[in-house]
């Protein structure tokens, strides 16, 4: 019989978290497996599901919107392993800034400091080597009737700083998605060529996501999860 | 360090409490000032005693990975003998860190626990049923519930709450009272999720469906 009868939606953060602790703490199997299978998608553990998913990290969770760090500390401490990596380099998006807050439900345990800021080095080091495959790939790009030229109307030399700095921008900008996002290349490339280098950056991407687990020393990779 | 006005201040409540118990002995205290001094002395060797809580209720992180070794070589990082080795351990209810003995209350160390339950006066507002068998209280509020109920789904509950546990707790309302460690907001929510009907239903966030 199951006794937590499944719900709608996801809740807000405080009560998400309250239940989740009191689940953990006193064995409410039922309604702990609830809460933590409504985090999956947000969550994913599979690149195809991270490719697909709408909702990412703590955007799952209604308003108020939670601080990554207040997350990570509900996943670490309530051992939801998963979601873990994920919850790392949410927080670590933010920078030592965000990482080392010290408002309220903000703190991070200094292991769990630790970690953060090592993985943050880690996936950081991939990306000058993520910007320059791309710079790479579109050496080698030839576009083959000359549409960039033709239909975008700048020079290959103005497309590669263009494009370099809407990849440094997702990257390090004020709107950084971390290197996970793809960064929009619609306006100075043709199509083709918007192609090619979609799927340079995305097997550097991907490599950046296997890394996730073992760069946080959560787990050696997503499988153990 | 505590300051000089802490110390002073825990020596006052310290004077105060052997005055209680002096006269509760009838017995009334000689020389009152070099005592106070001895116990300013006592104090001031009390608060540079730092101890360590270590909450004995959580369950520890099921997690046998470490950060490599590597990261903590260099010049920016201290030696890892400088770490604190802390066990990892679960956030289910507050912790909090005491660094002096003089940061304690009373109730903390473990006196006066009949001032703690006189404290309690708040009734939750939705989970205080008068029918109800058994009290519990978290932080300063009191629930009043089934103990059948609530722990129908949950073993660890159905221990807390057992027929064994019930019979040896106190009952200053007329019902047996357990303190939990959890916070009112957090039991209130478990409650919320037991004891009504219906609760998938309930428009408890906005978040998209899972």
């Amino acid at each position: 019989m199951t006794r937590f009868p499944p719900r709608r939606r996801v809740p807000e953060f405080t009560l998400f978290a309250s239940l989740l602790r009191m689940a953990t703490k006193y064995g409410f199997s039922d309604l702990r497996e609830q809460l933590v299978e409504d985090l999956k998608g947000a969550y994913p553990t599979k690149w195809e599901d991270f490719e697909t998913t709408s909702v990412l990290g703590e955007d799952v969770f209604g308003l108020p919107k939670p601080h990554p760090n207040t997350v990570l500390n509900l996943f670490v401490g309530q051992n939801v392993r998963f979601a873990i990596p994920f919850a790392y380099y949410r927080a670590s998006i933010g920078g030592f800034s965000a990482l080392m807050s010290d408002k309220p439900g903000m703190v991070l345990p200094r292991d769990t400091l630790a970690r953060a800021i090592y993985g943050m080095g880690v996936t950081q080091r991939m990306m000058p080597t993520t910007a320059y495959a791309i710079g790479y790939t579109m050496n080698l790009i030839v576009c083959p009737d000359k549409a960039c030229m033709l239909n975008v109307g700048i020079s290959p030399k103005q497309q590669r700083t263009e494009v370099l700095r809407r990849l440094s921008d997702v990257m390090f900008g004020e709107r950084q998605g971390g290197l996970l996002s793809a960064p929009s290349l619609g306006g100075i490339t043709c199509g083709k060529c918007r192609e090619s280098l979609k799927s340079s950056h995305s097997a550097h991407r991907r490599a950046c996501w296997g890394v996730l687990p073992s760069a946080f020393a959560v787990a050696k990779s997503w499988d153990e999860l | 360090m505590i300051g000089q006005e802490s110390r002073v201040a825990h020596a006052t409540w310290l004077r105060q409490r052997e005055r209680n118990q002096s006269e509760a002995k009838g017995t009334g205290t000689c020389g009152g000032e070099v005592a106070g001094d001895a116990v300013v002395a006592e104090v001031a060797a009390e608060v540079d005693t730092r101890i360590t809580f270590v909450p004995q209720d959580l369950p520890p992180l099921e997690t046998d990975h470490s950060i490599p070794s590597s990261i903590f070589q260099g010049d920016l990082w201290p030696s890892s003998a400088c770490f604190v080795n802390i066990e990892a351990t679960a956030i289910s209810s507050p912790t909090f860190s005491v660094s002096t003995v003089s940061d304690l209350t009373p109730t903390e160390l473990g006196e006066e626990t009949e001032h703690s339950v006189k404290r309690v006066t708040n009734r939750h507002d939705t989970f205080y049923f008068d029918d109800g068998n058994v009290e519990i209280v978290c932080e300063d509020t009191v629930f009043r519930v089934h103990s059948t109920i609530i722990s129908f789904s949950s073993p660890k509950l159905r221990d807390v709450l057992s027929p064994t546990t019930l019979r040896s707790a106190p009952m200053p309302e007329g019902c047996p009272r357990i303190v939990l460690a959890d916070t009112a907001d957090d039991f209130a929510a478990m409650l919320r999720v037991i004891c009504t009907p219906g609760y998938s239903h309930l428009p408890i966030g906005v978040g998209p469906a899972s």
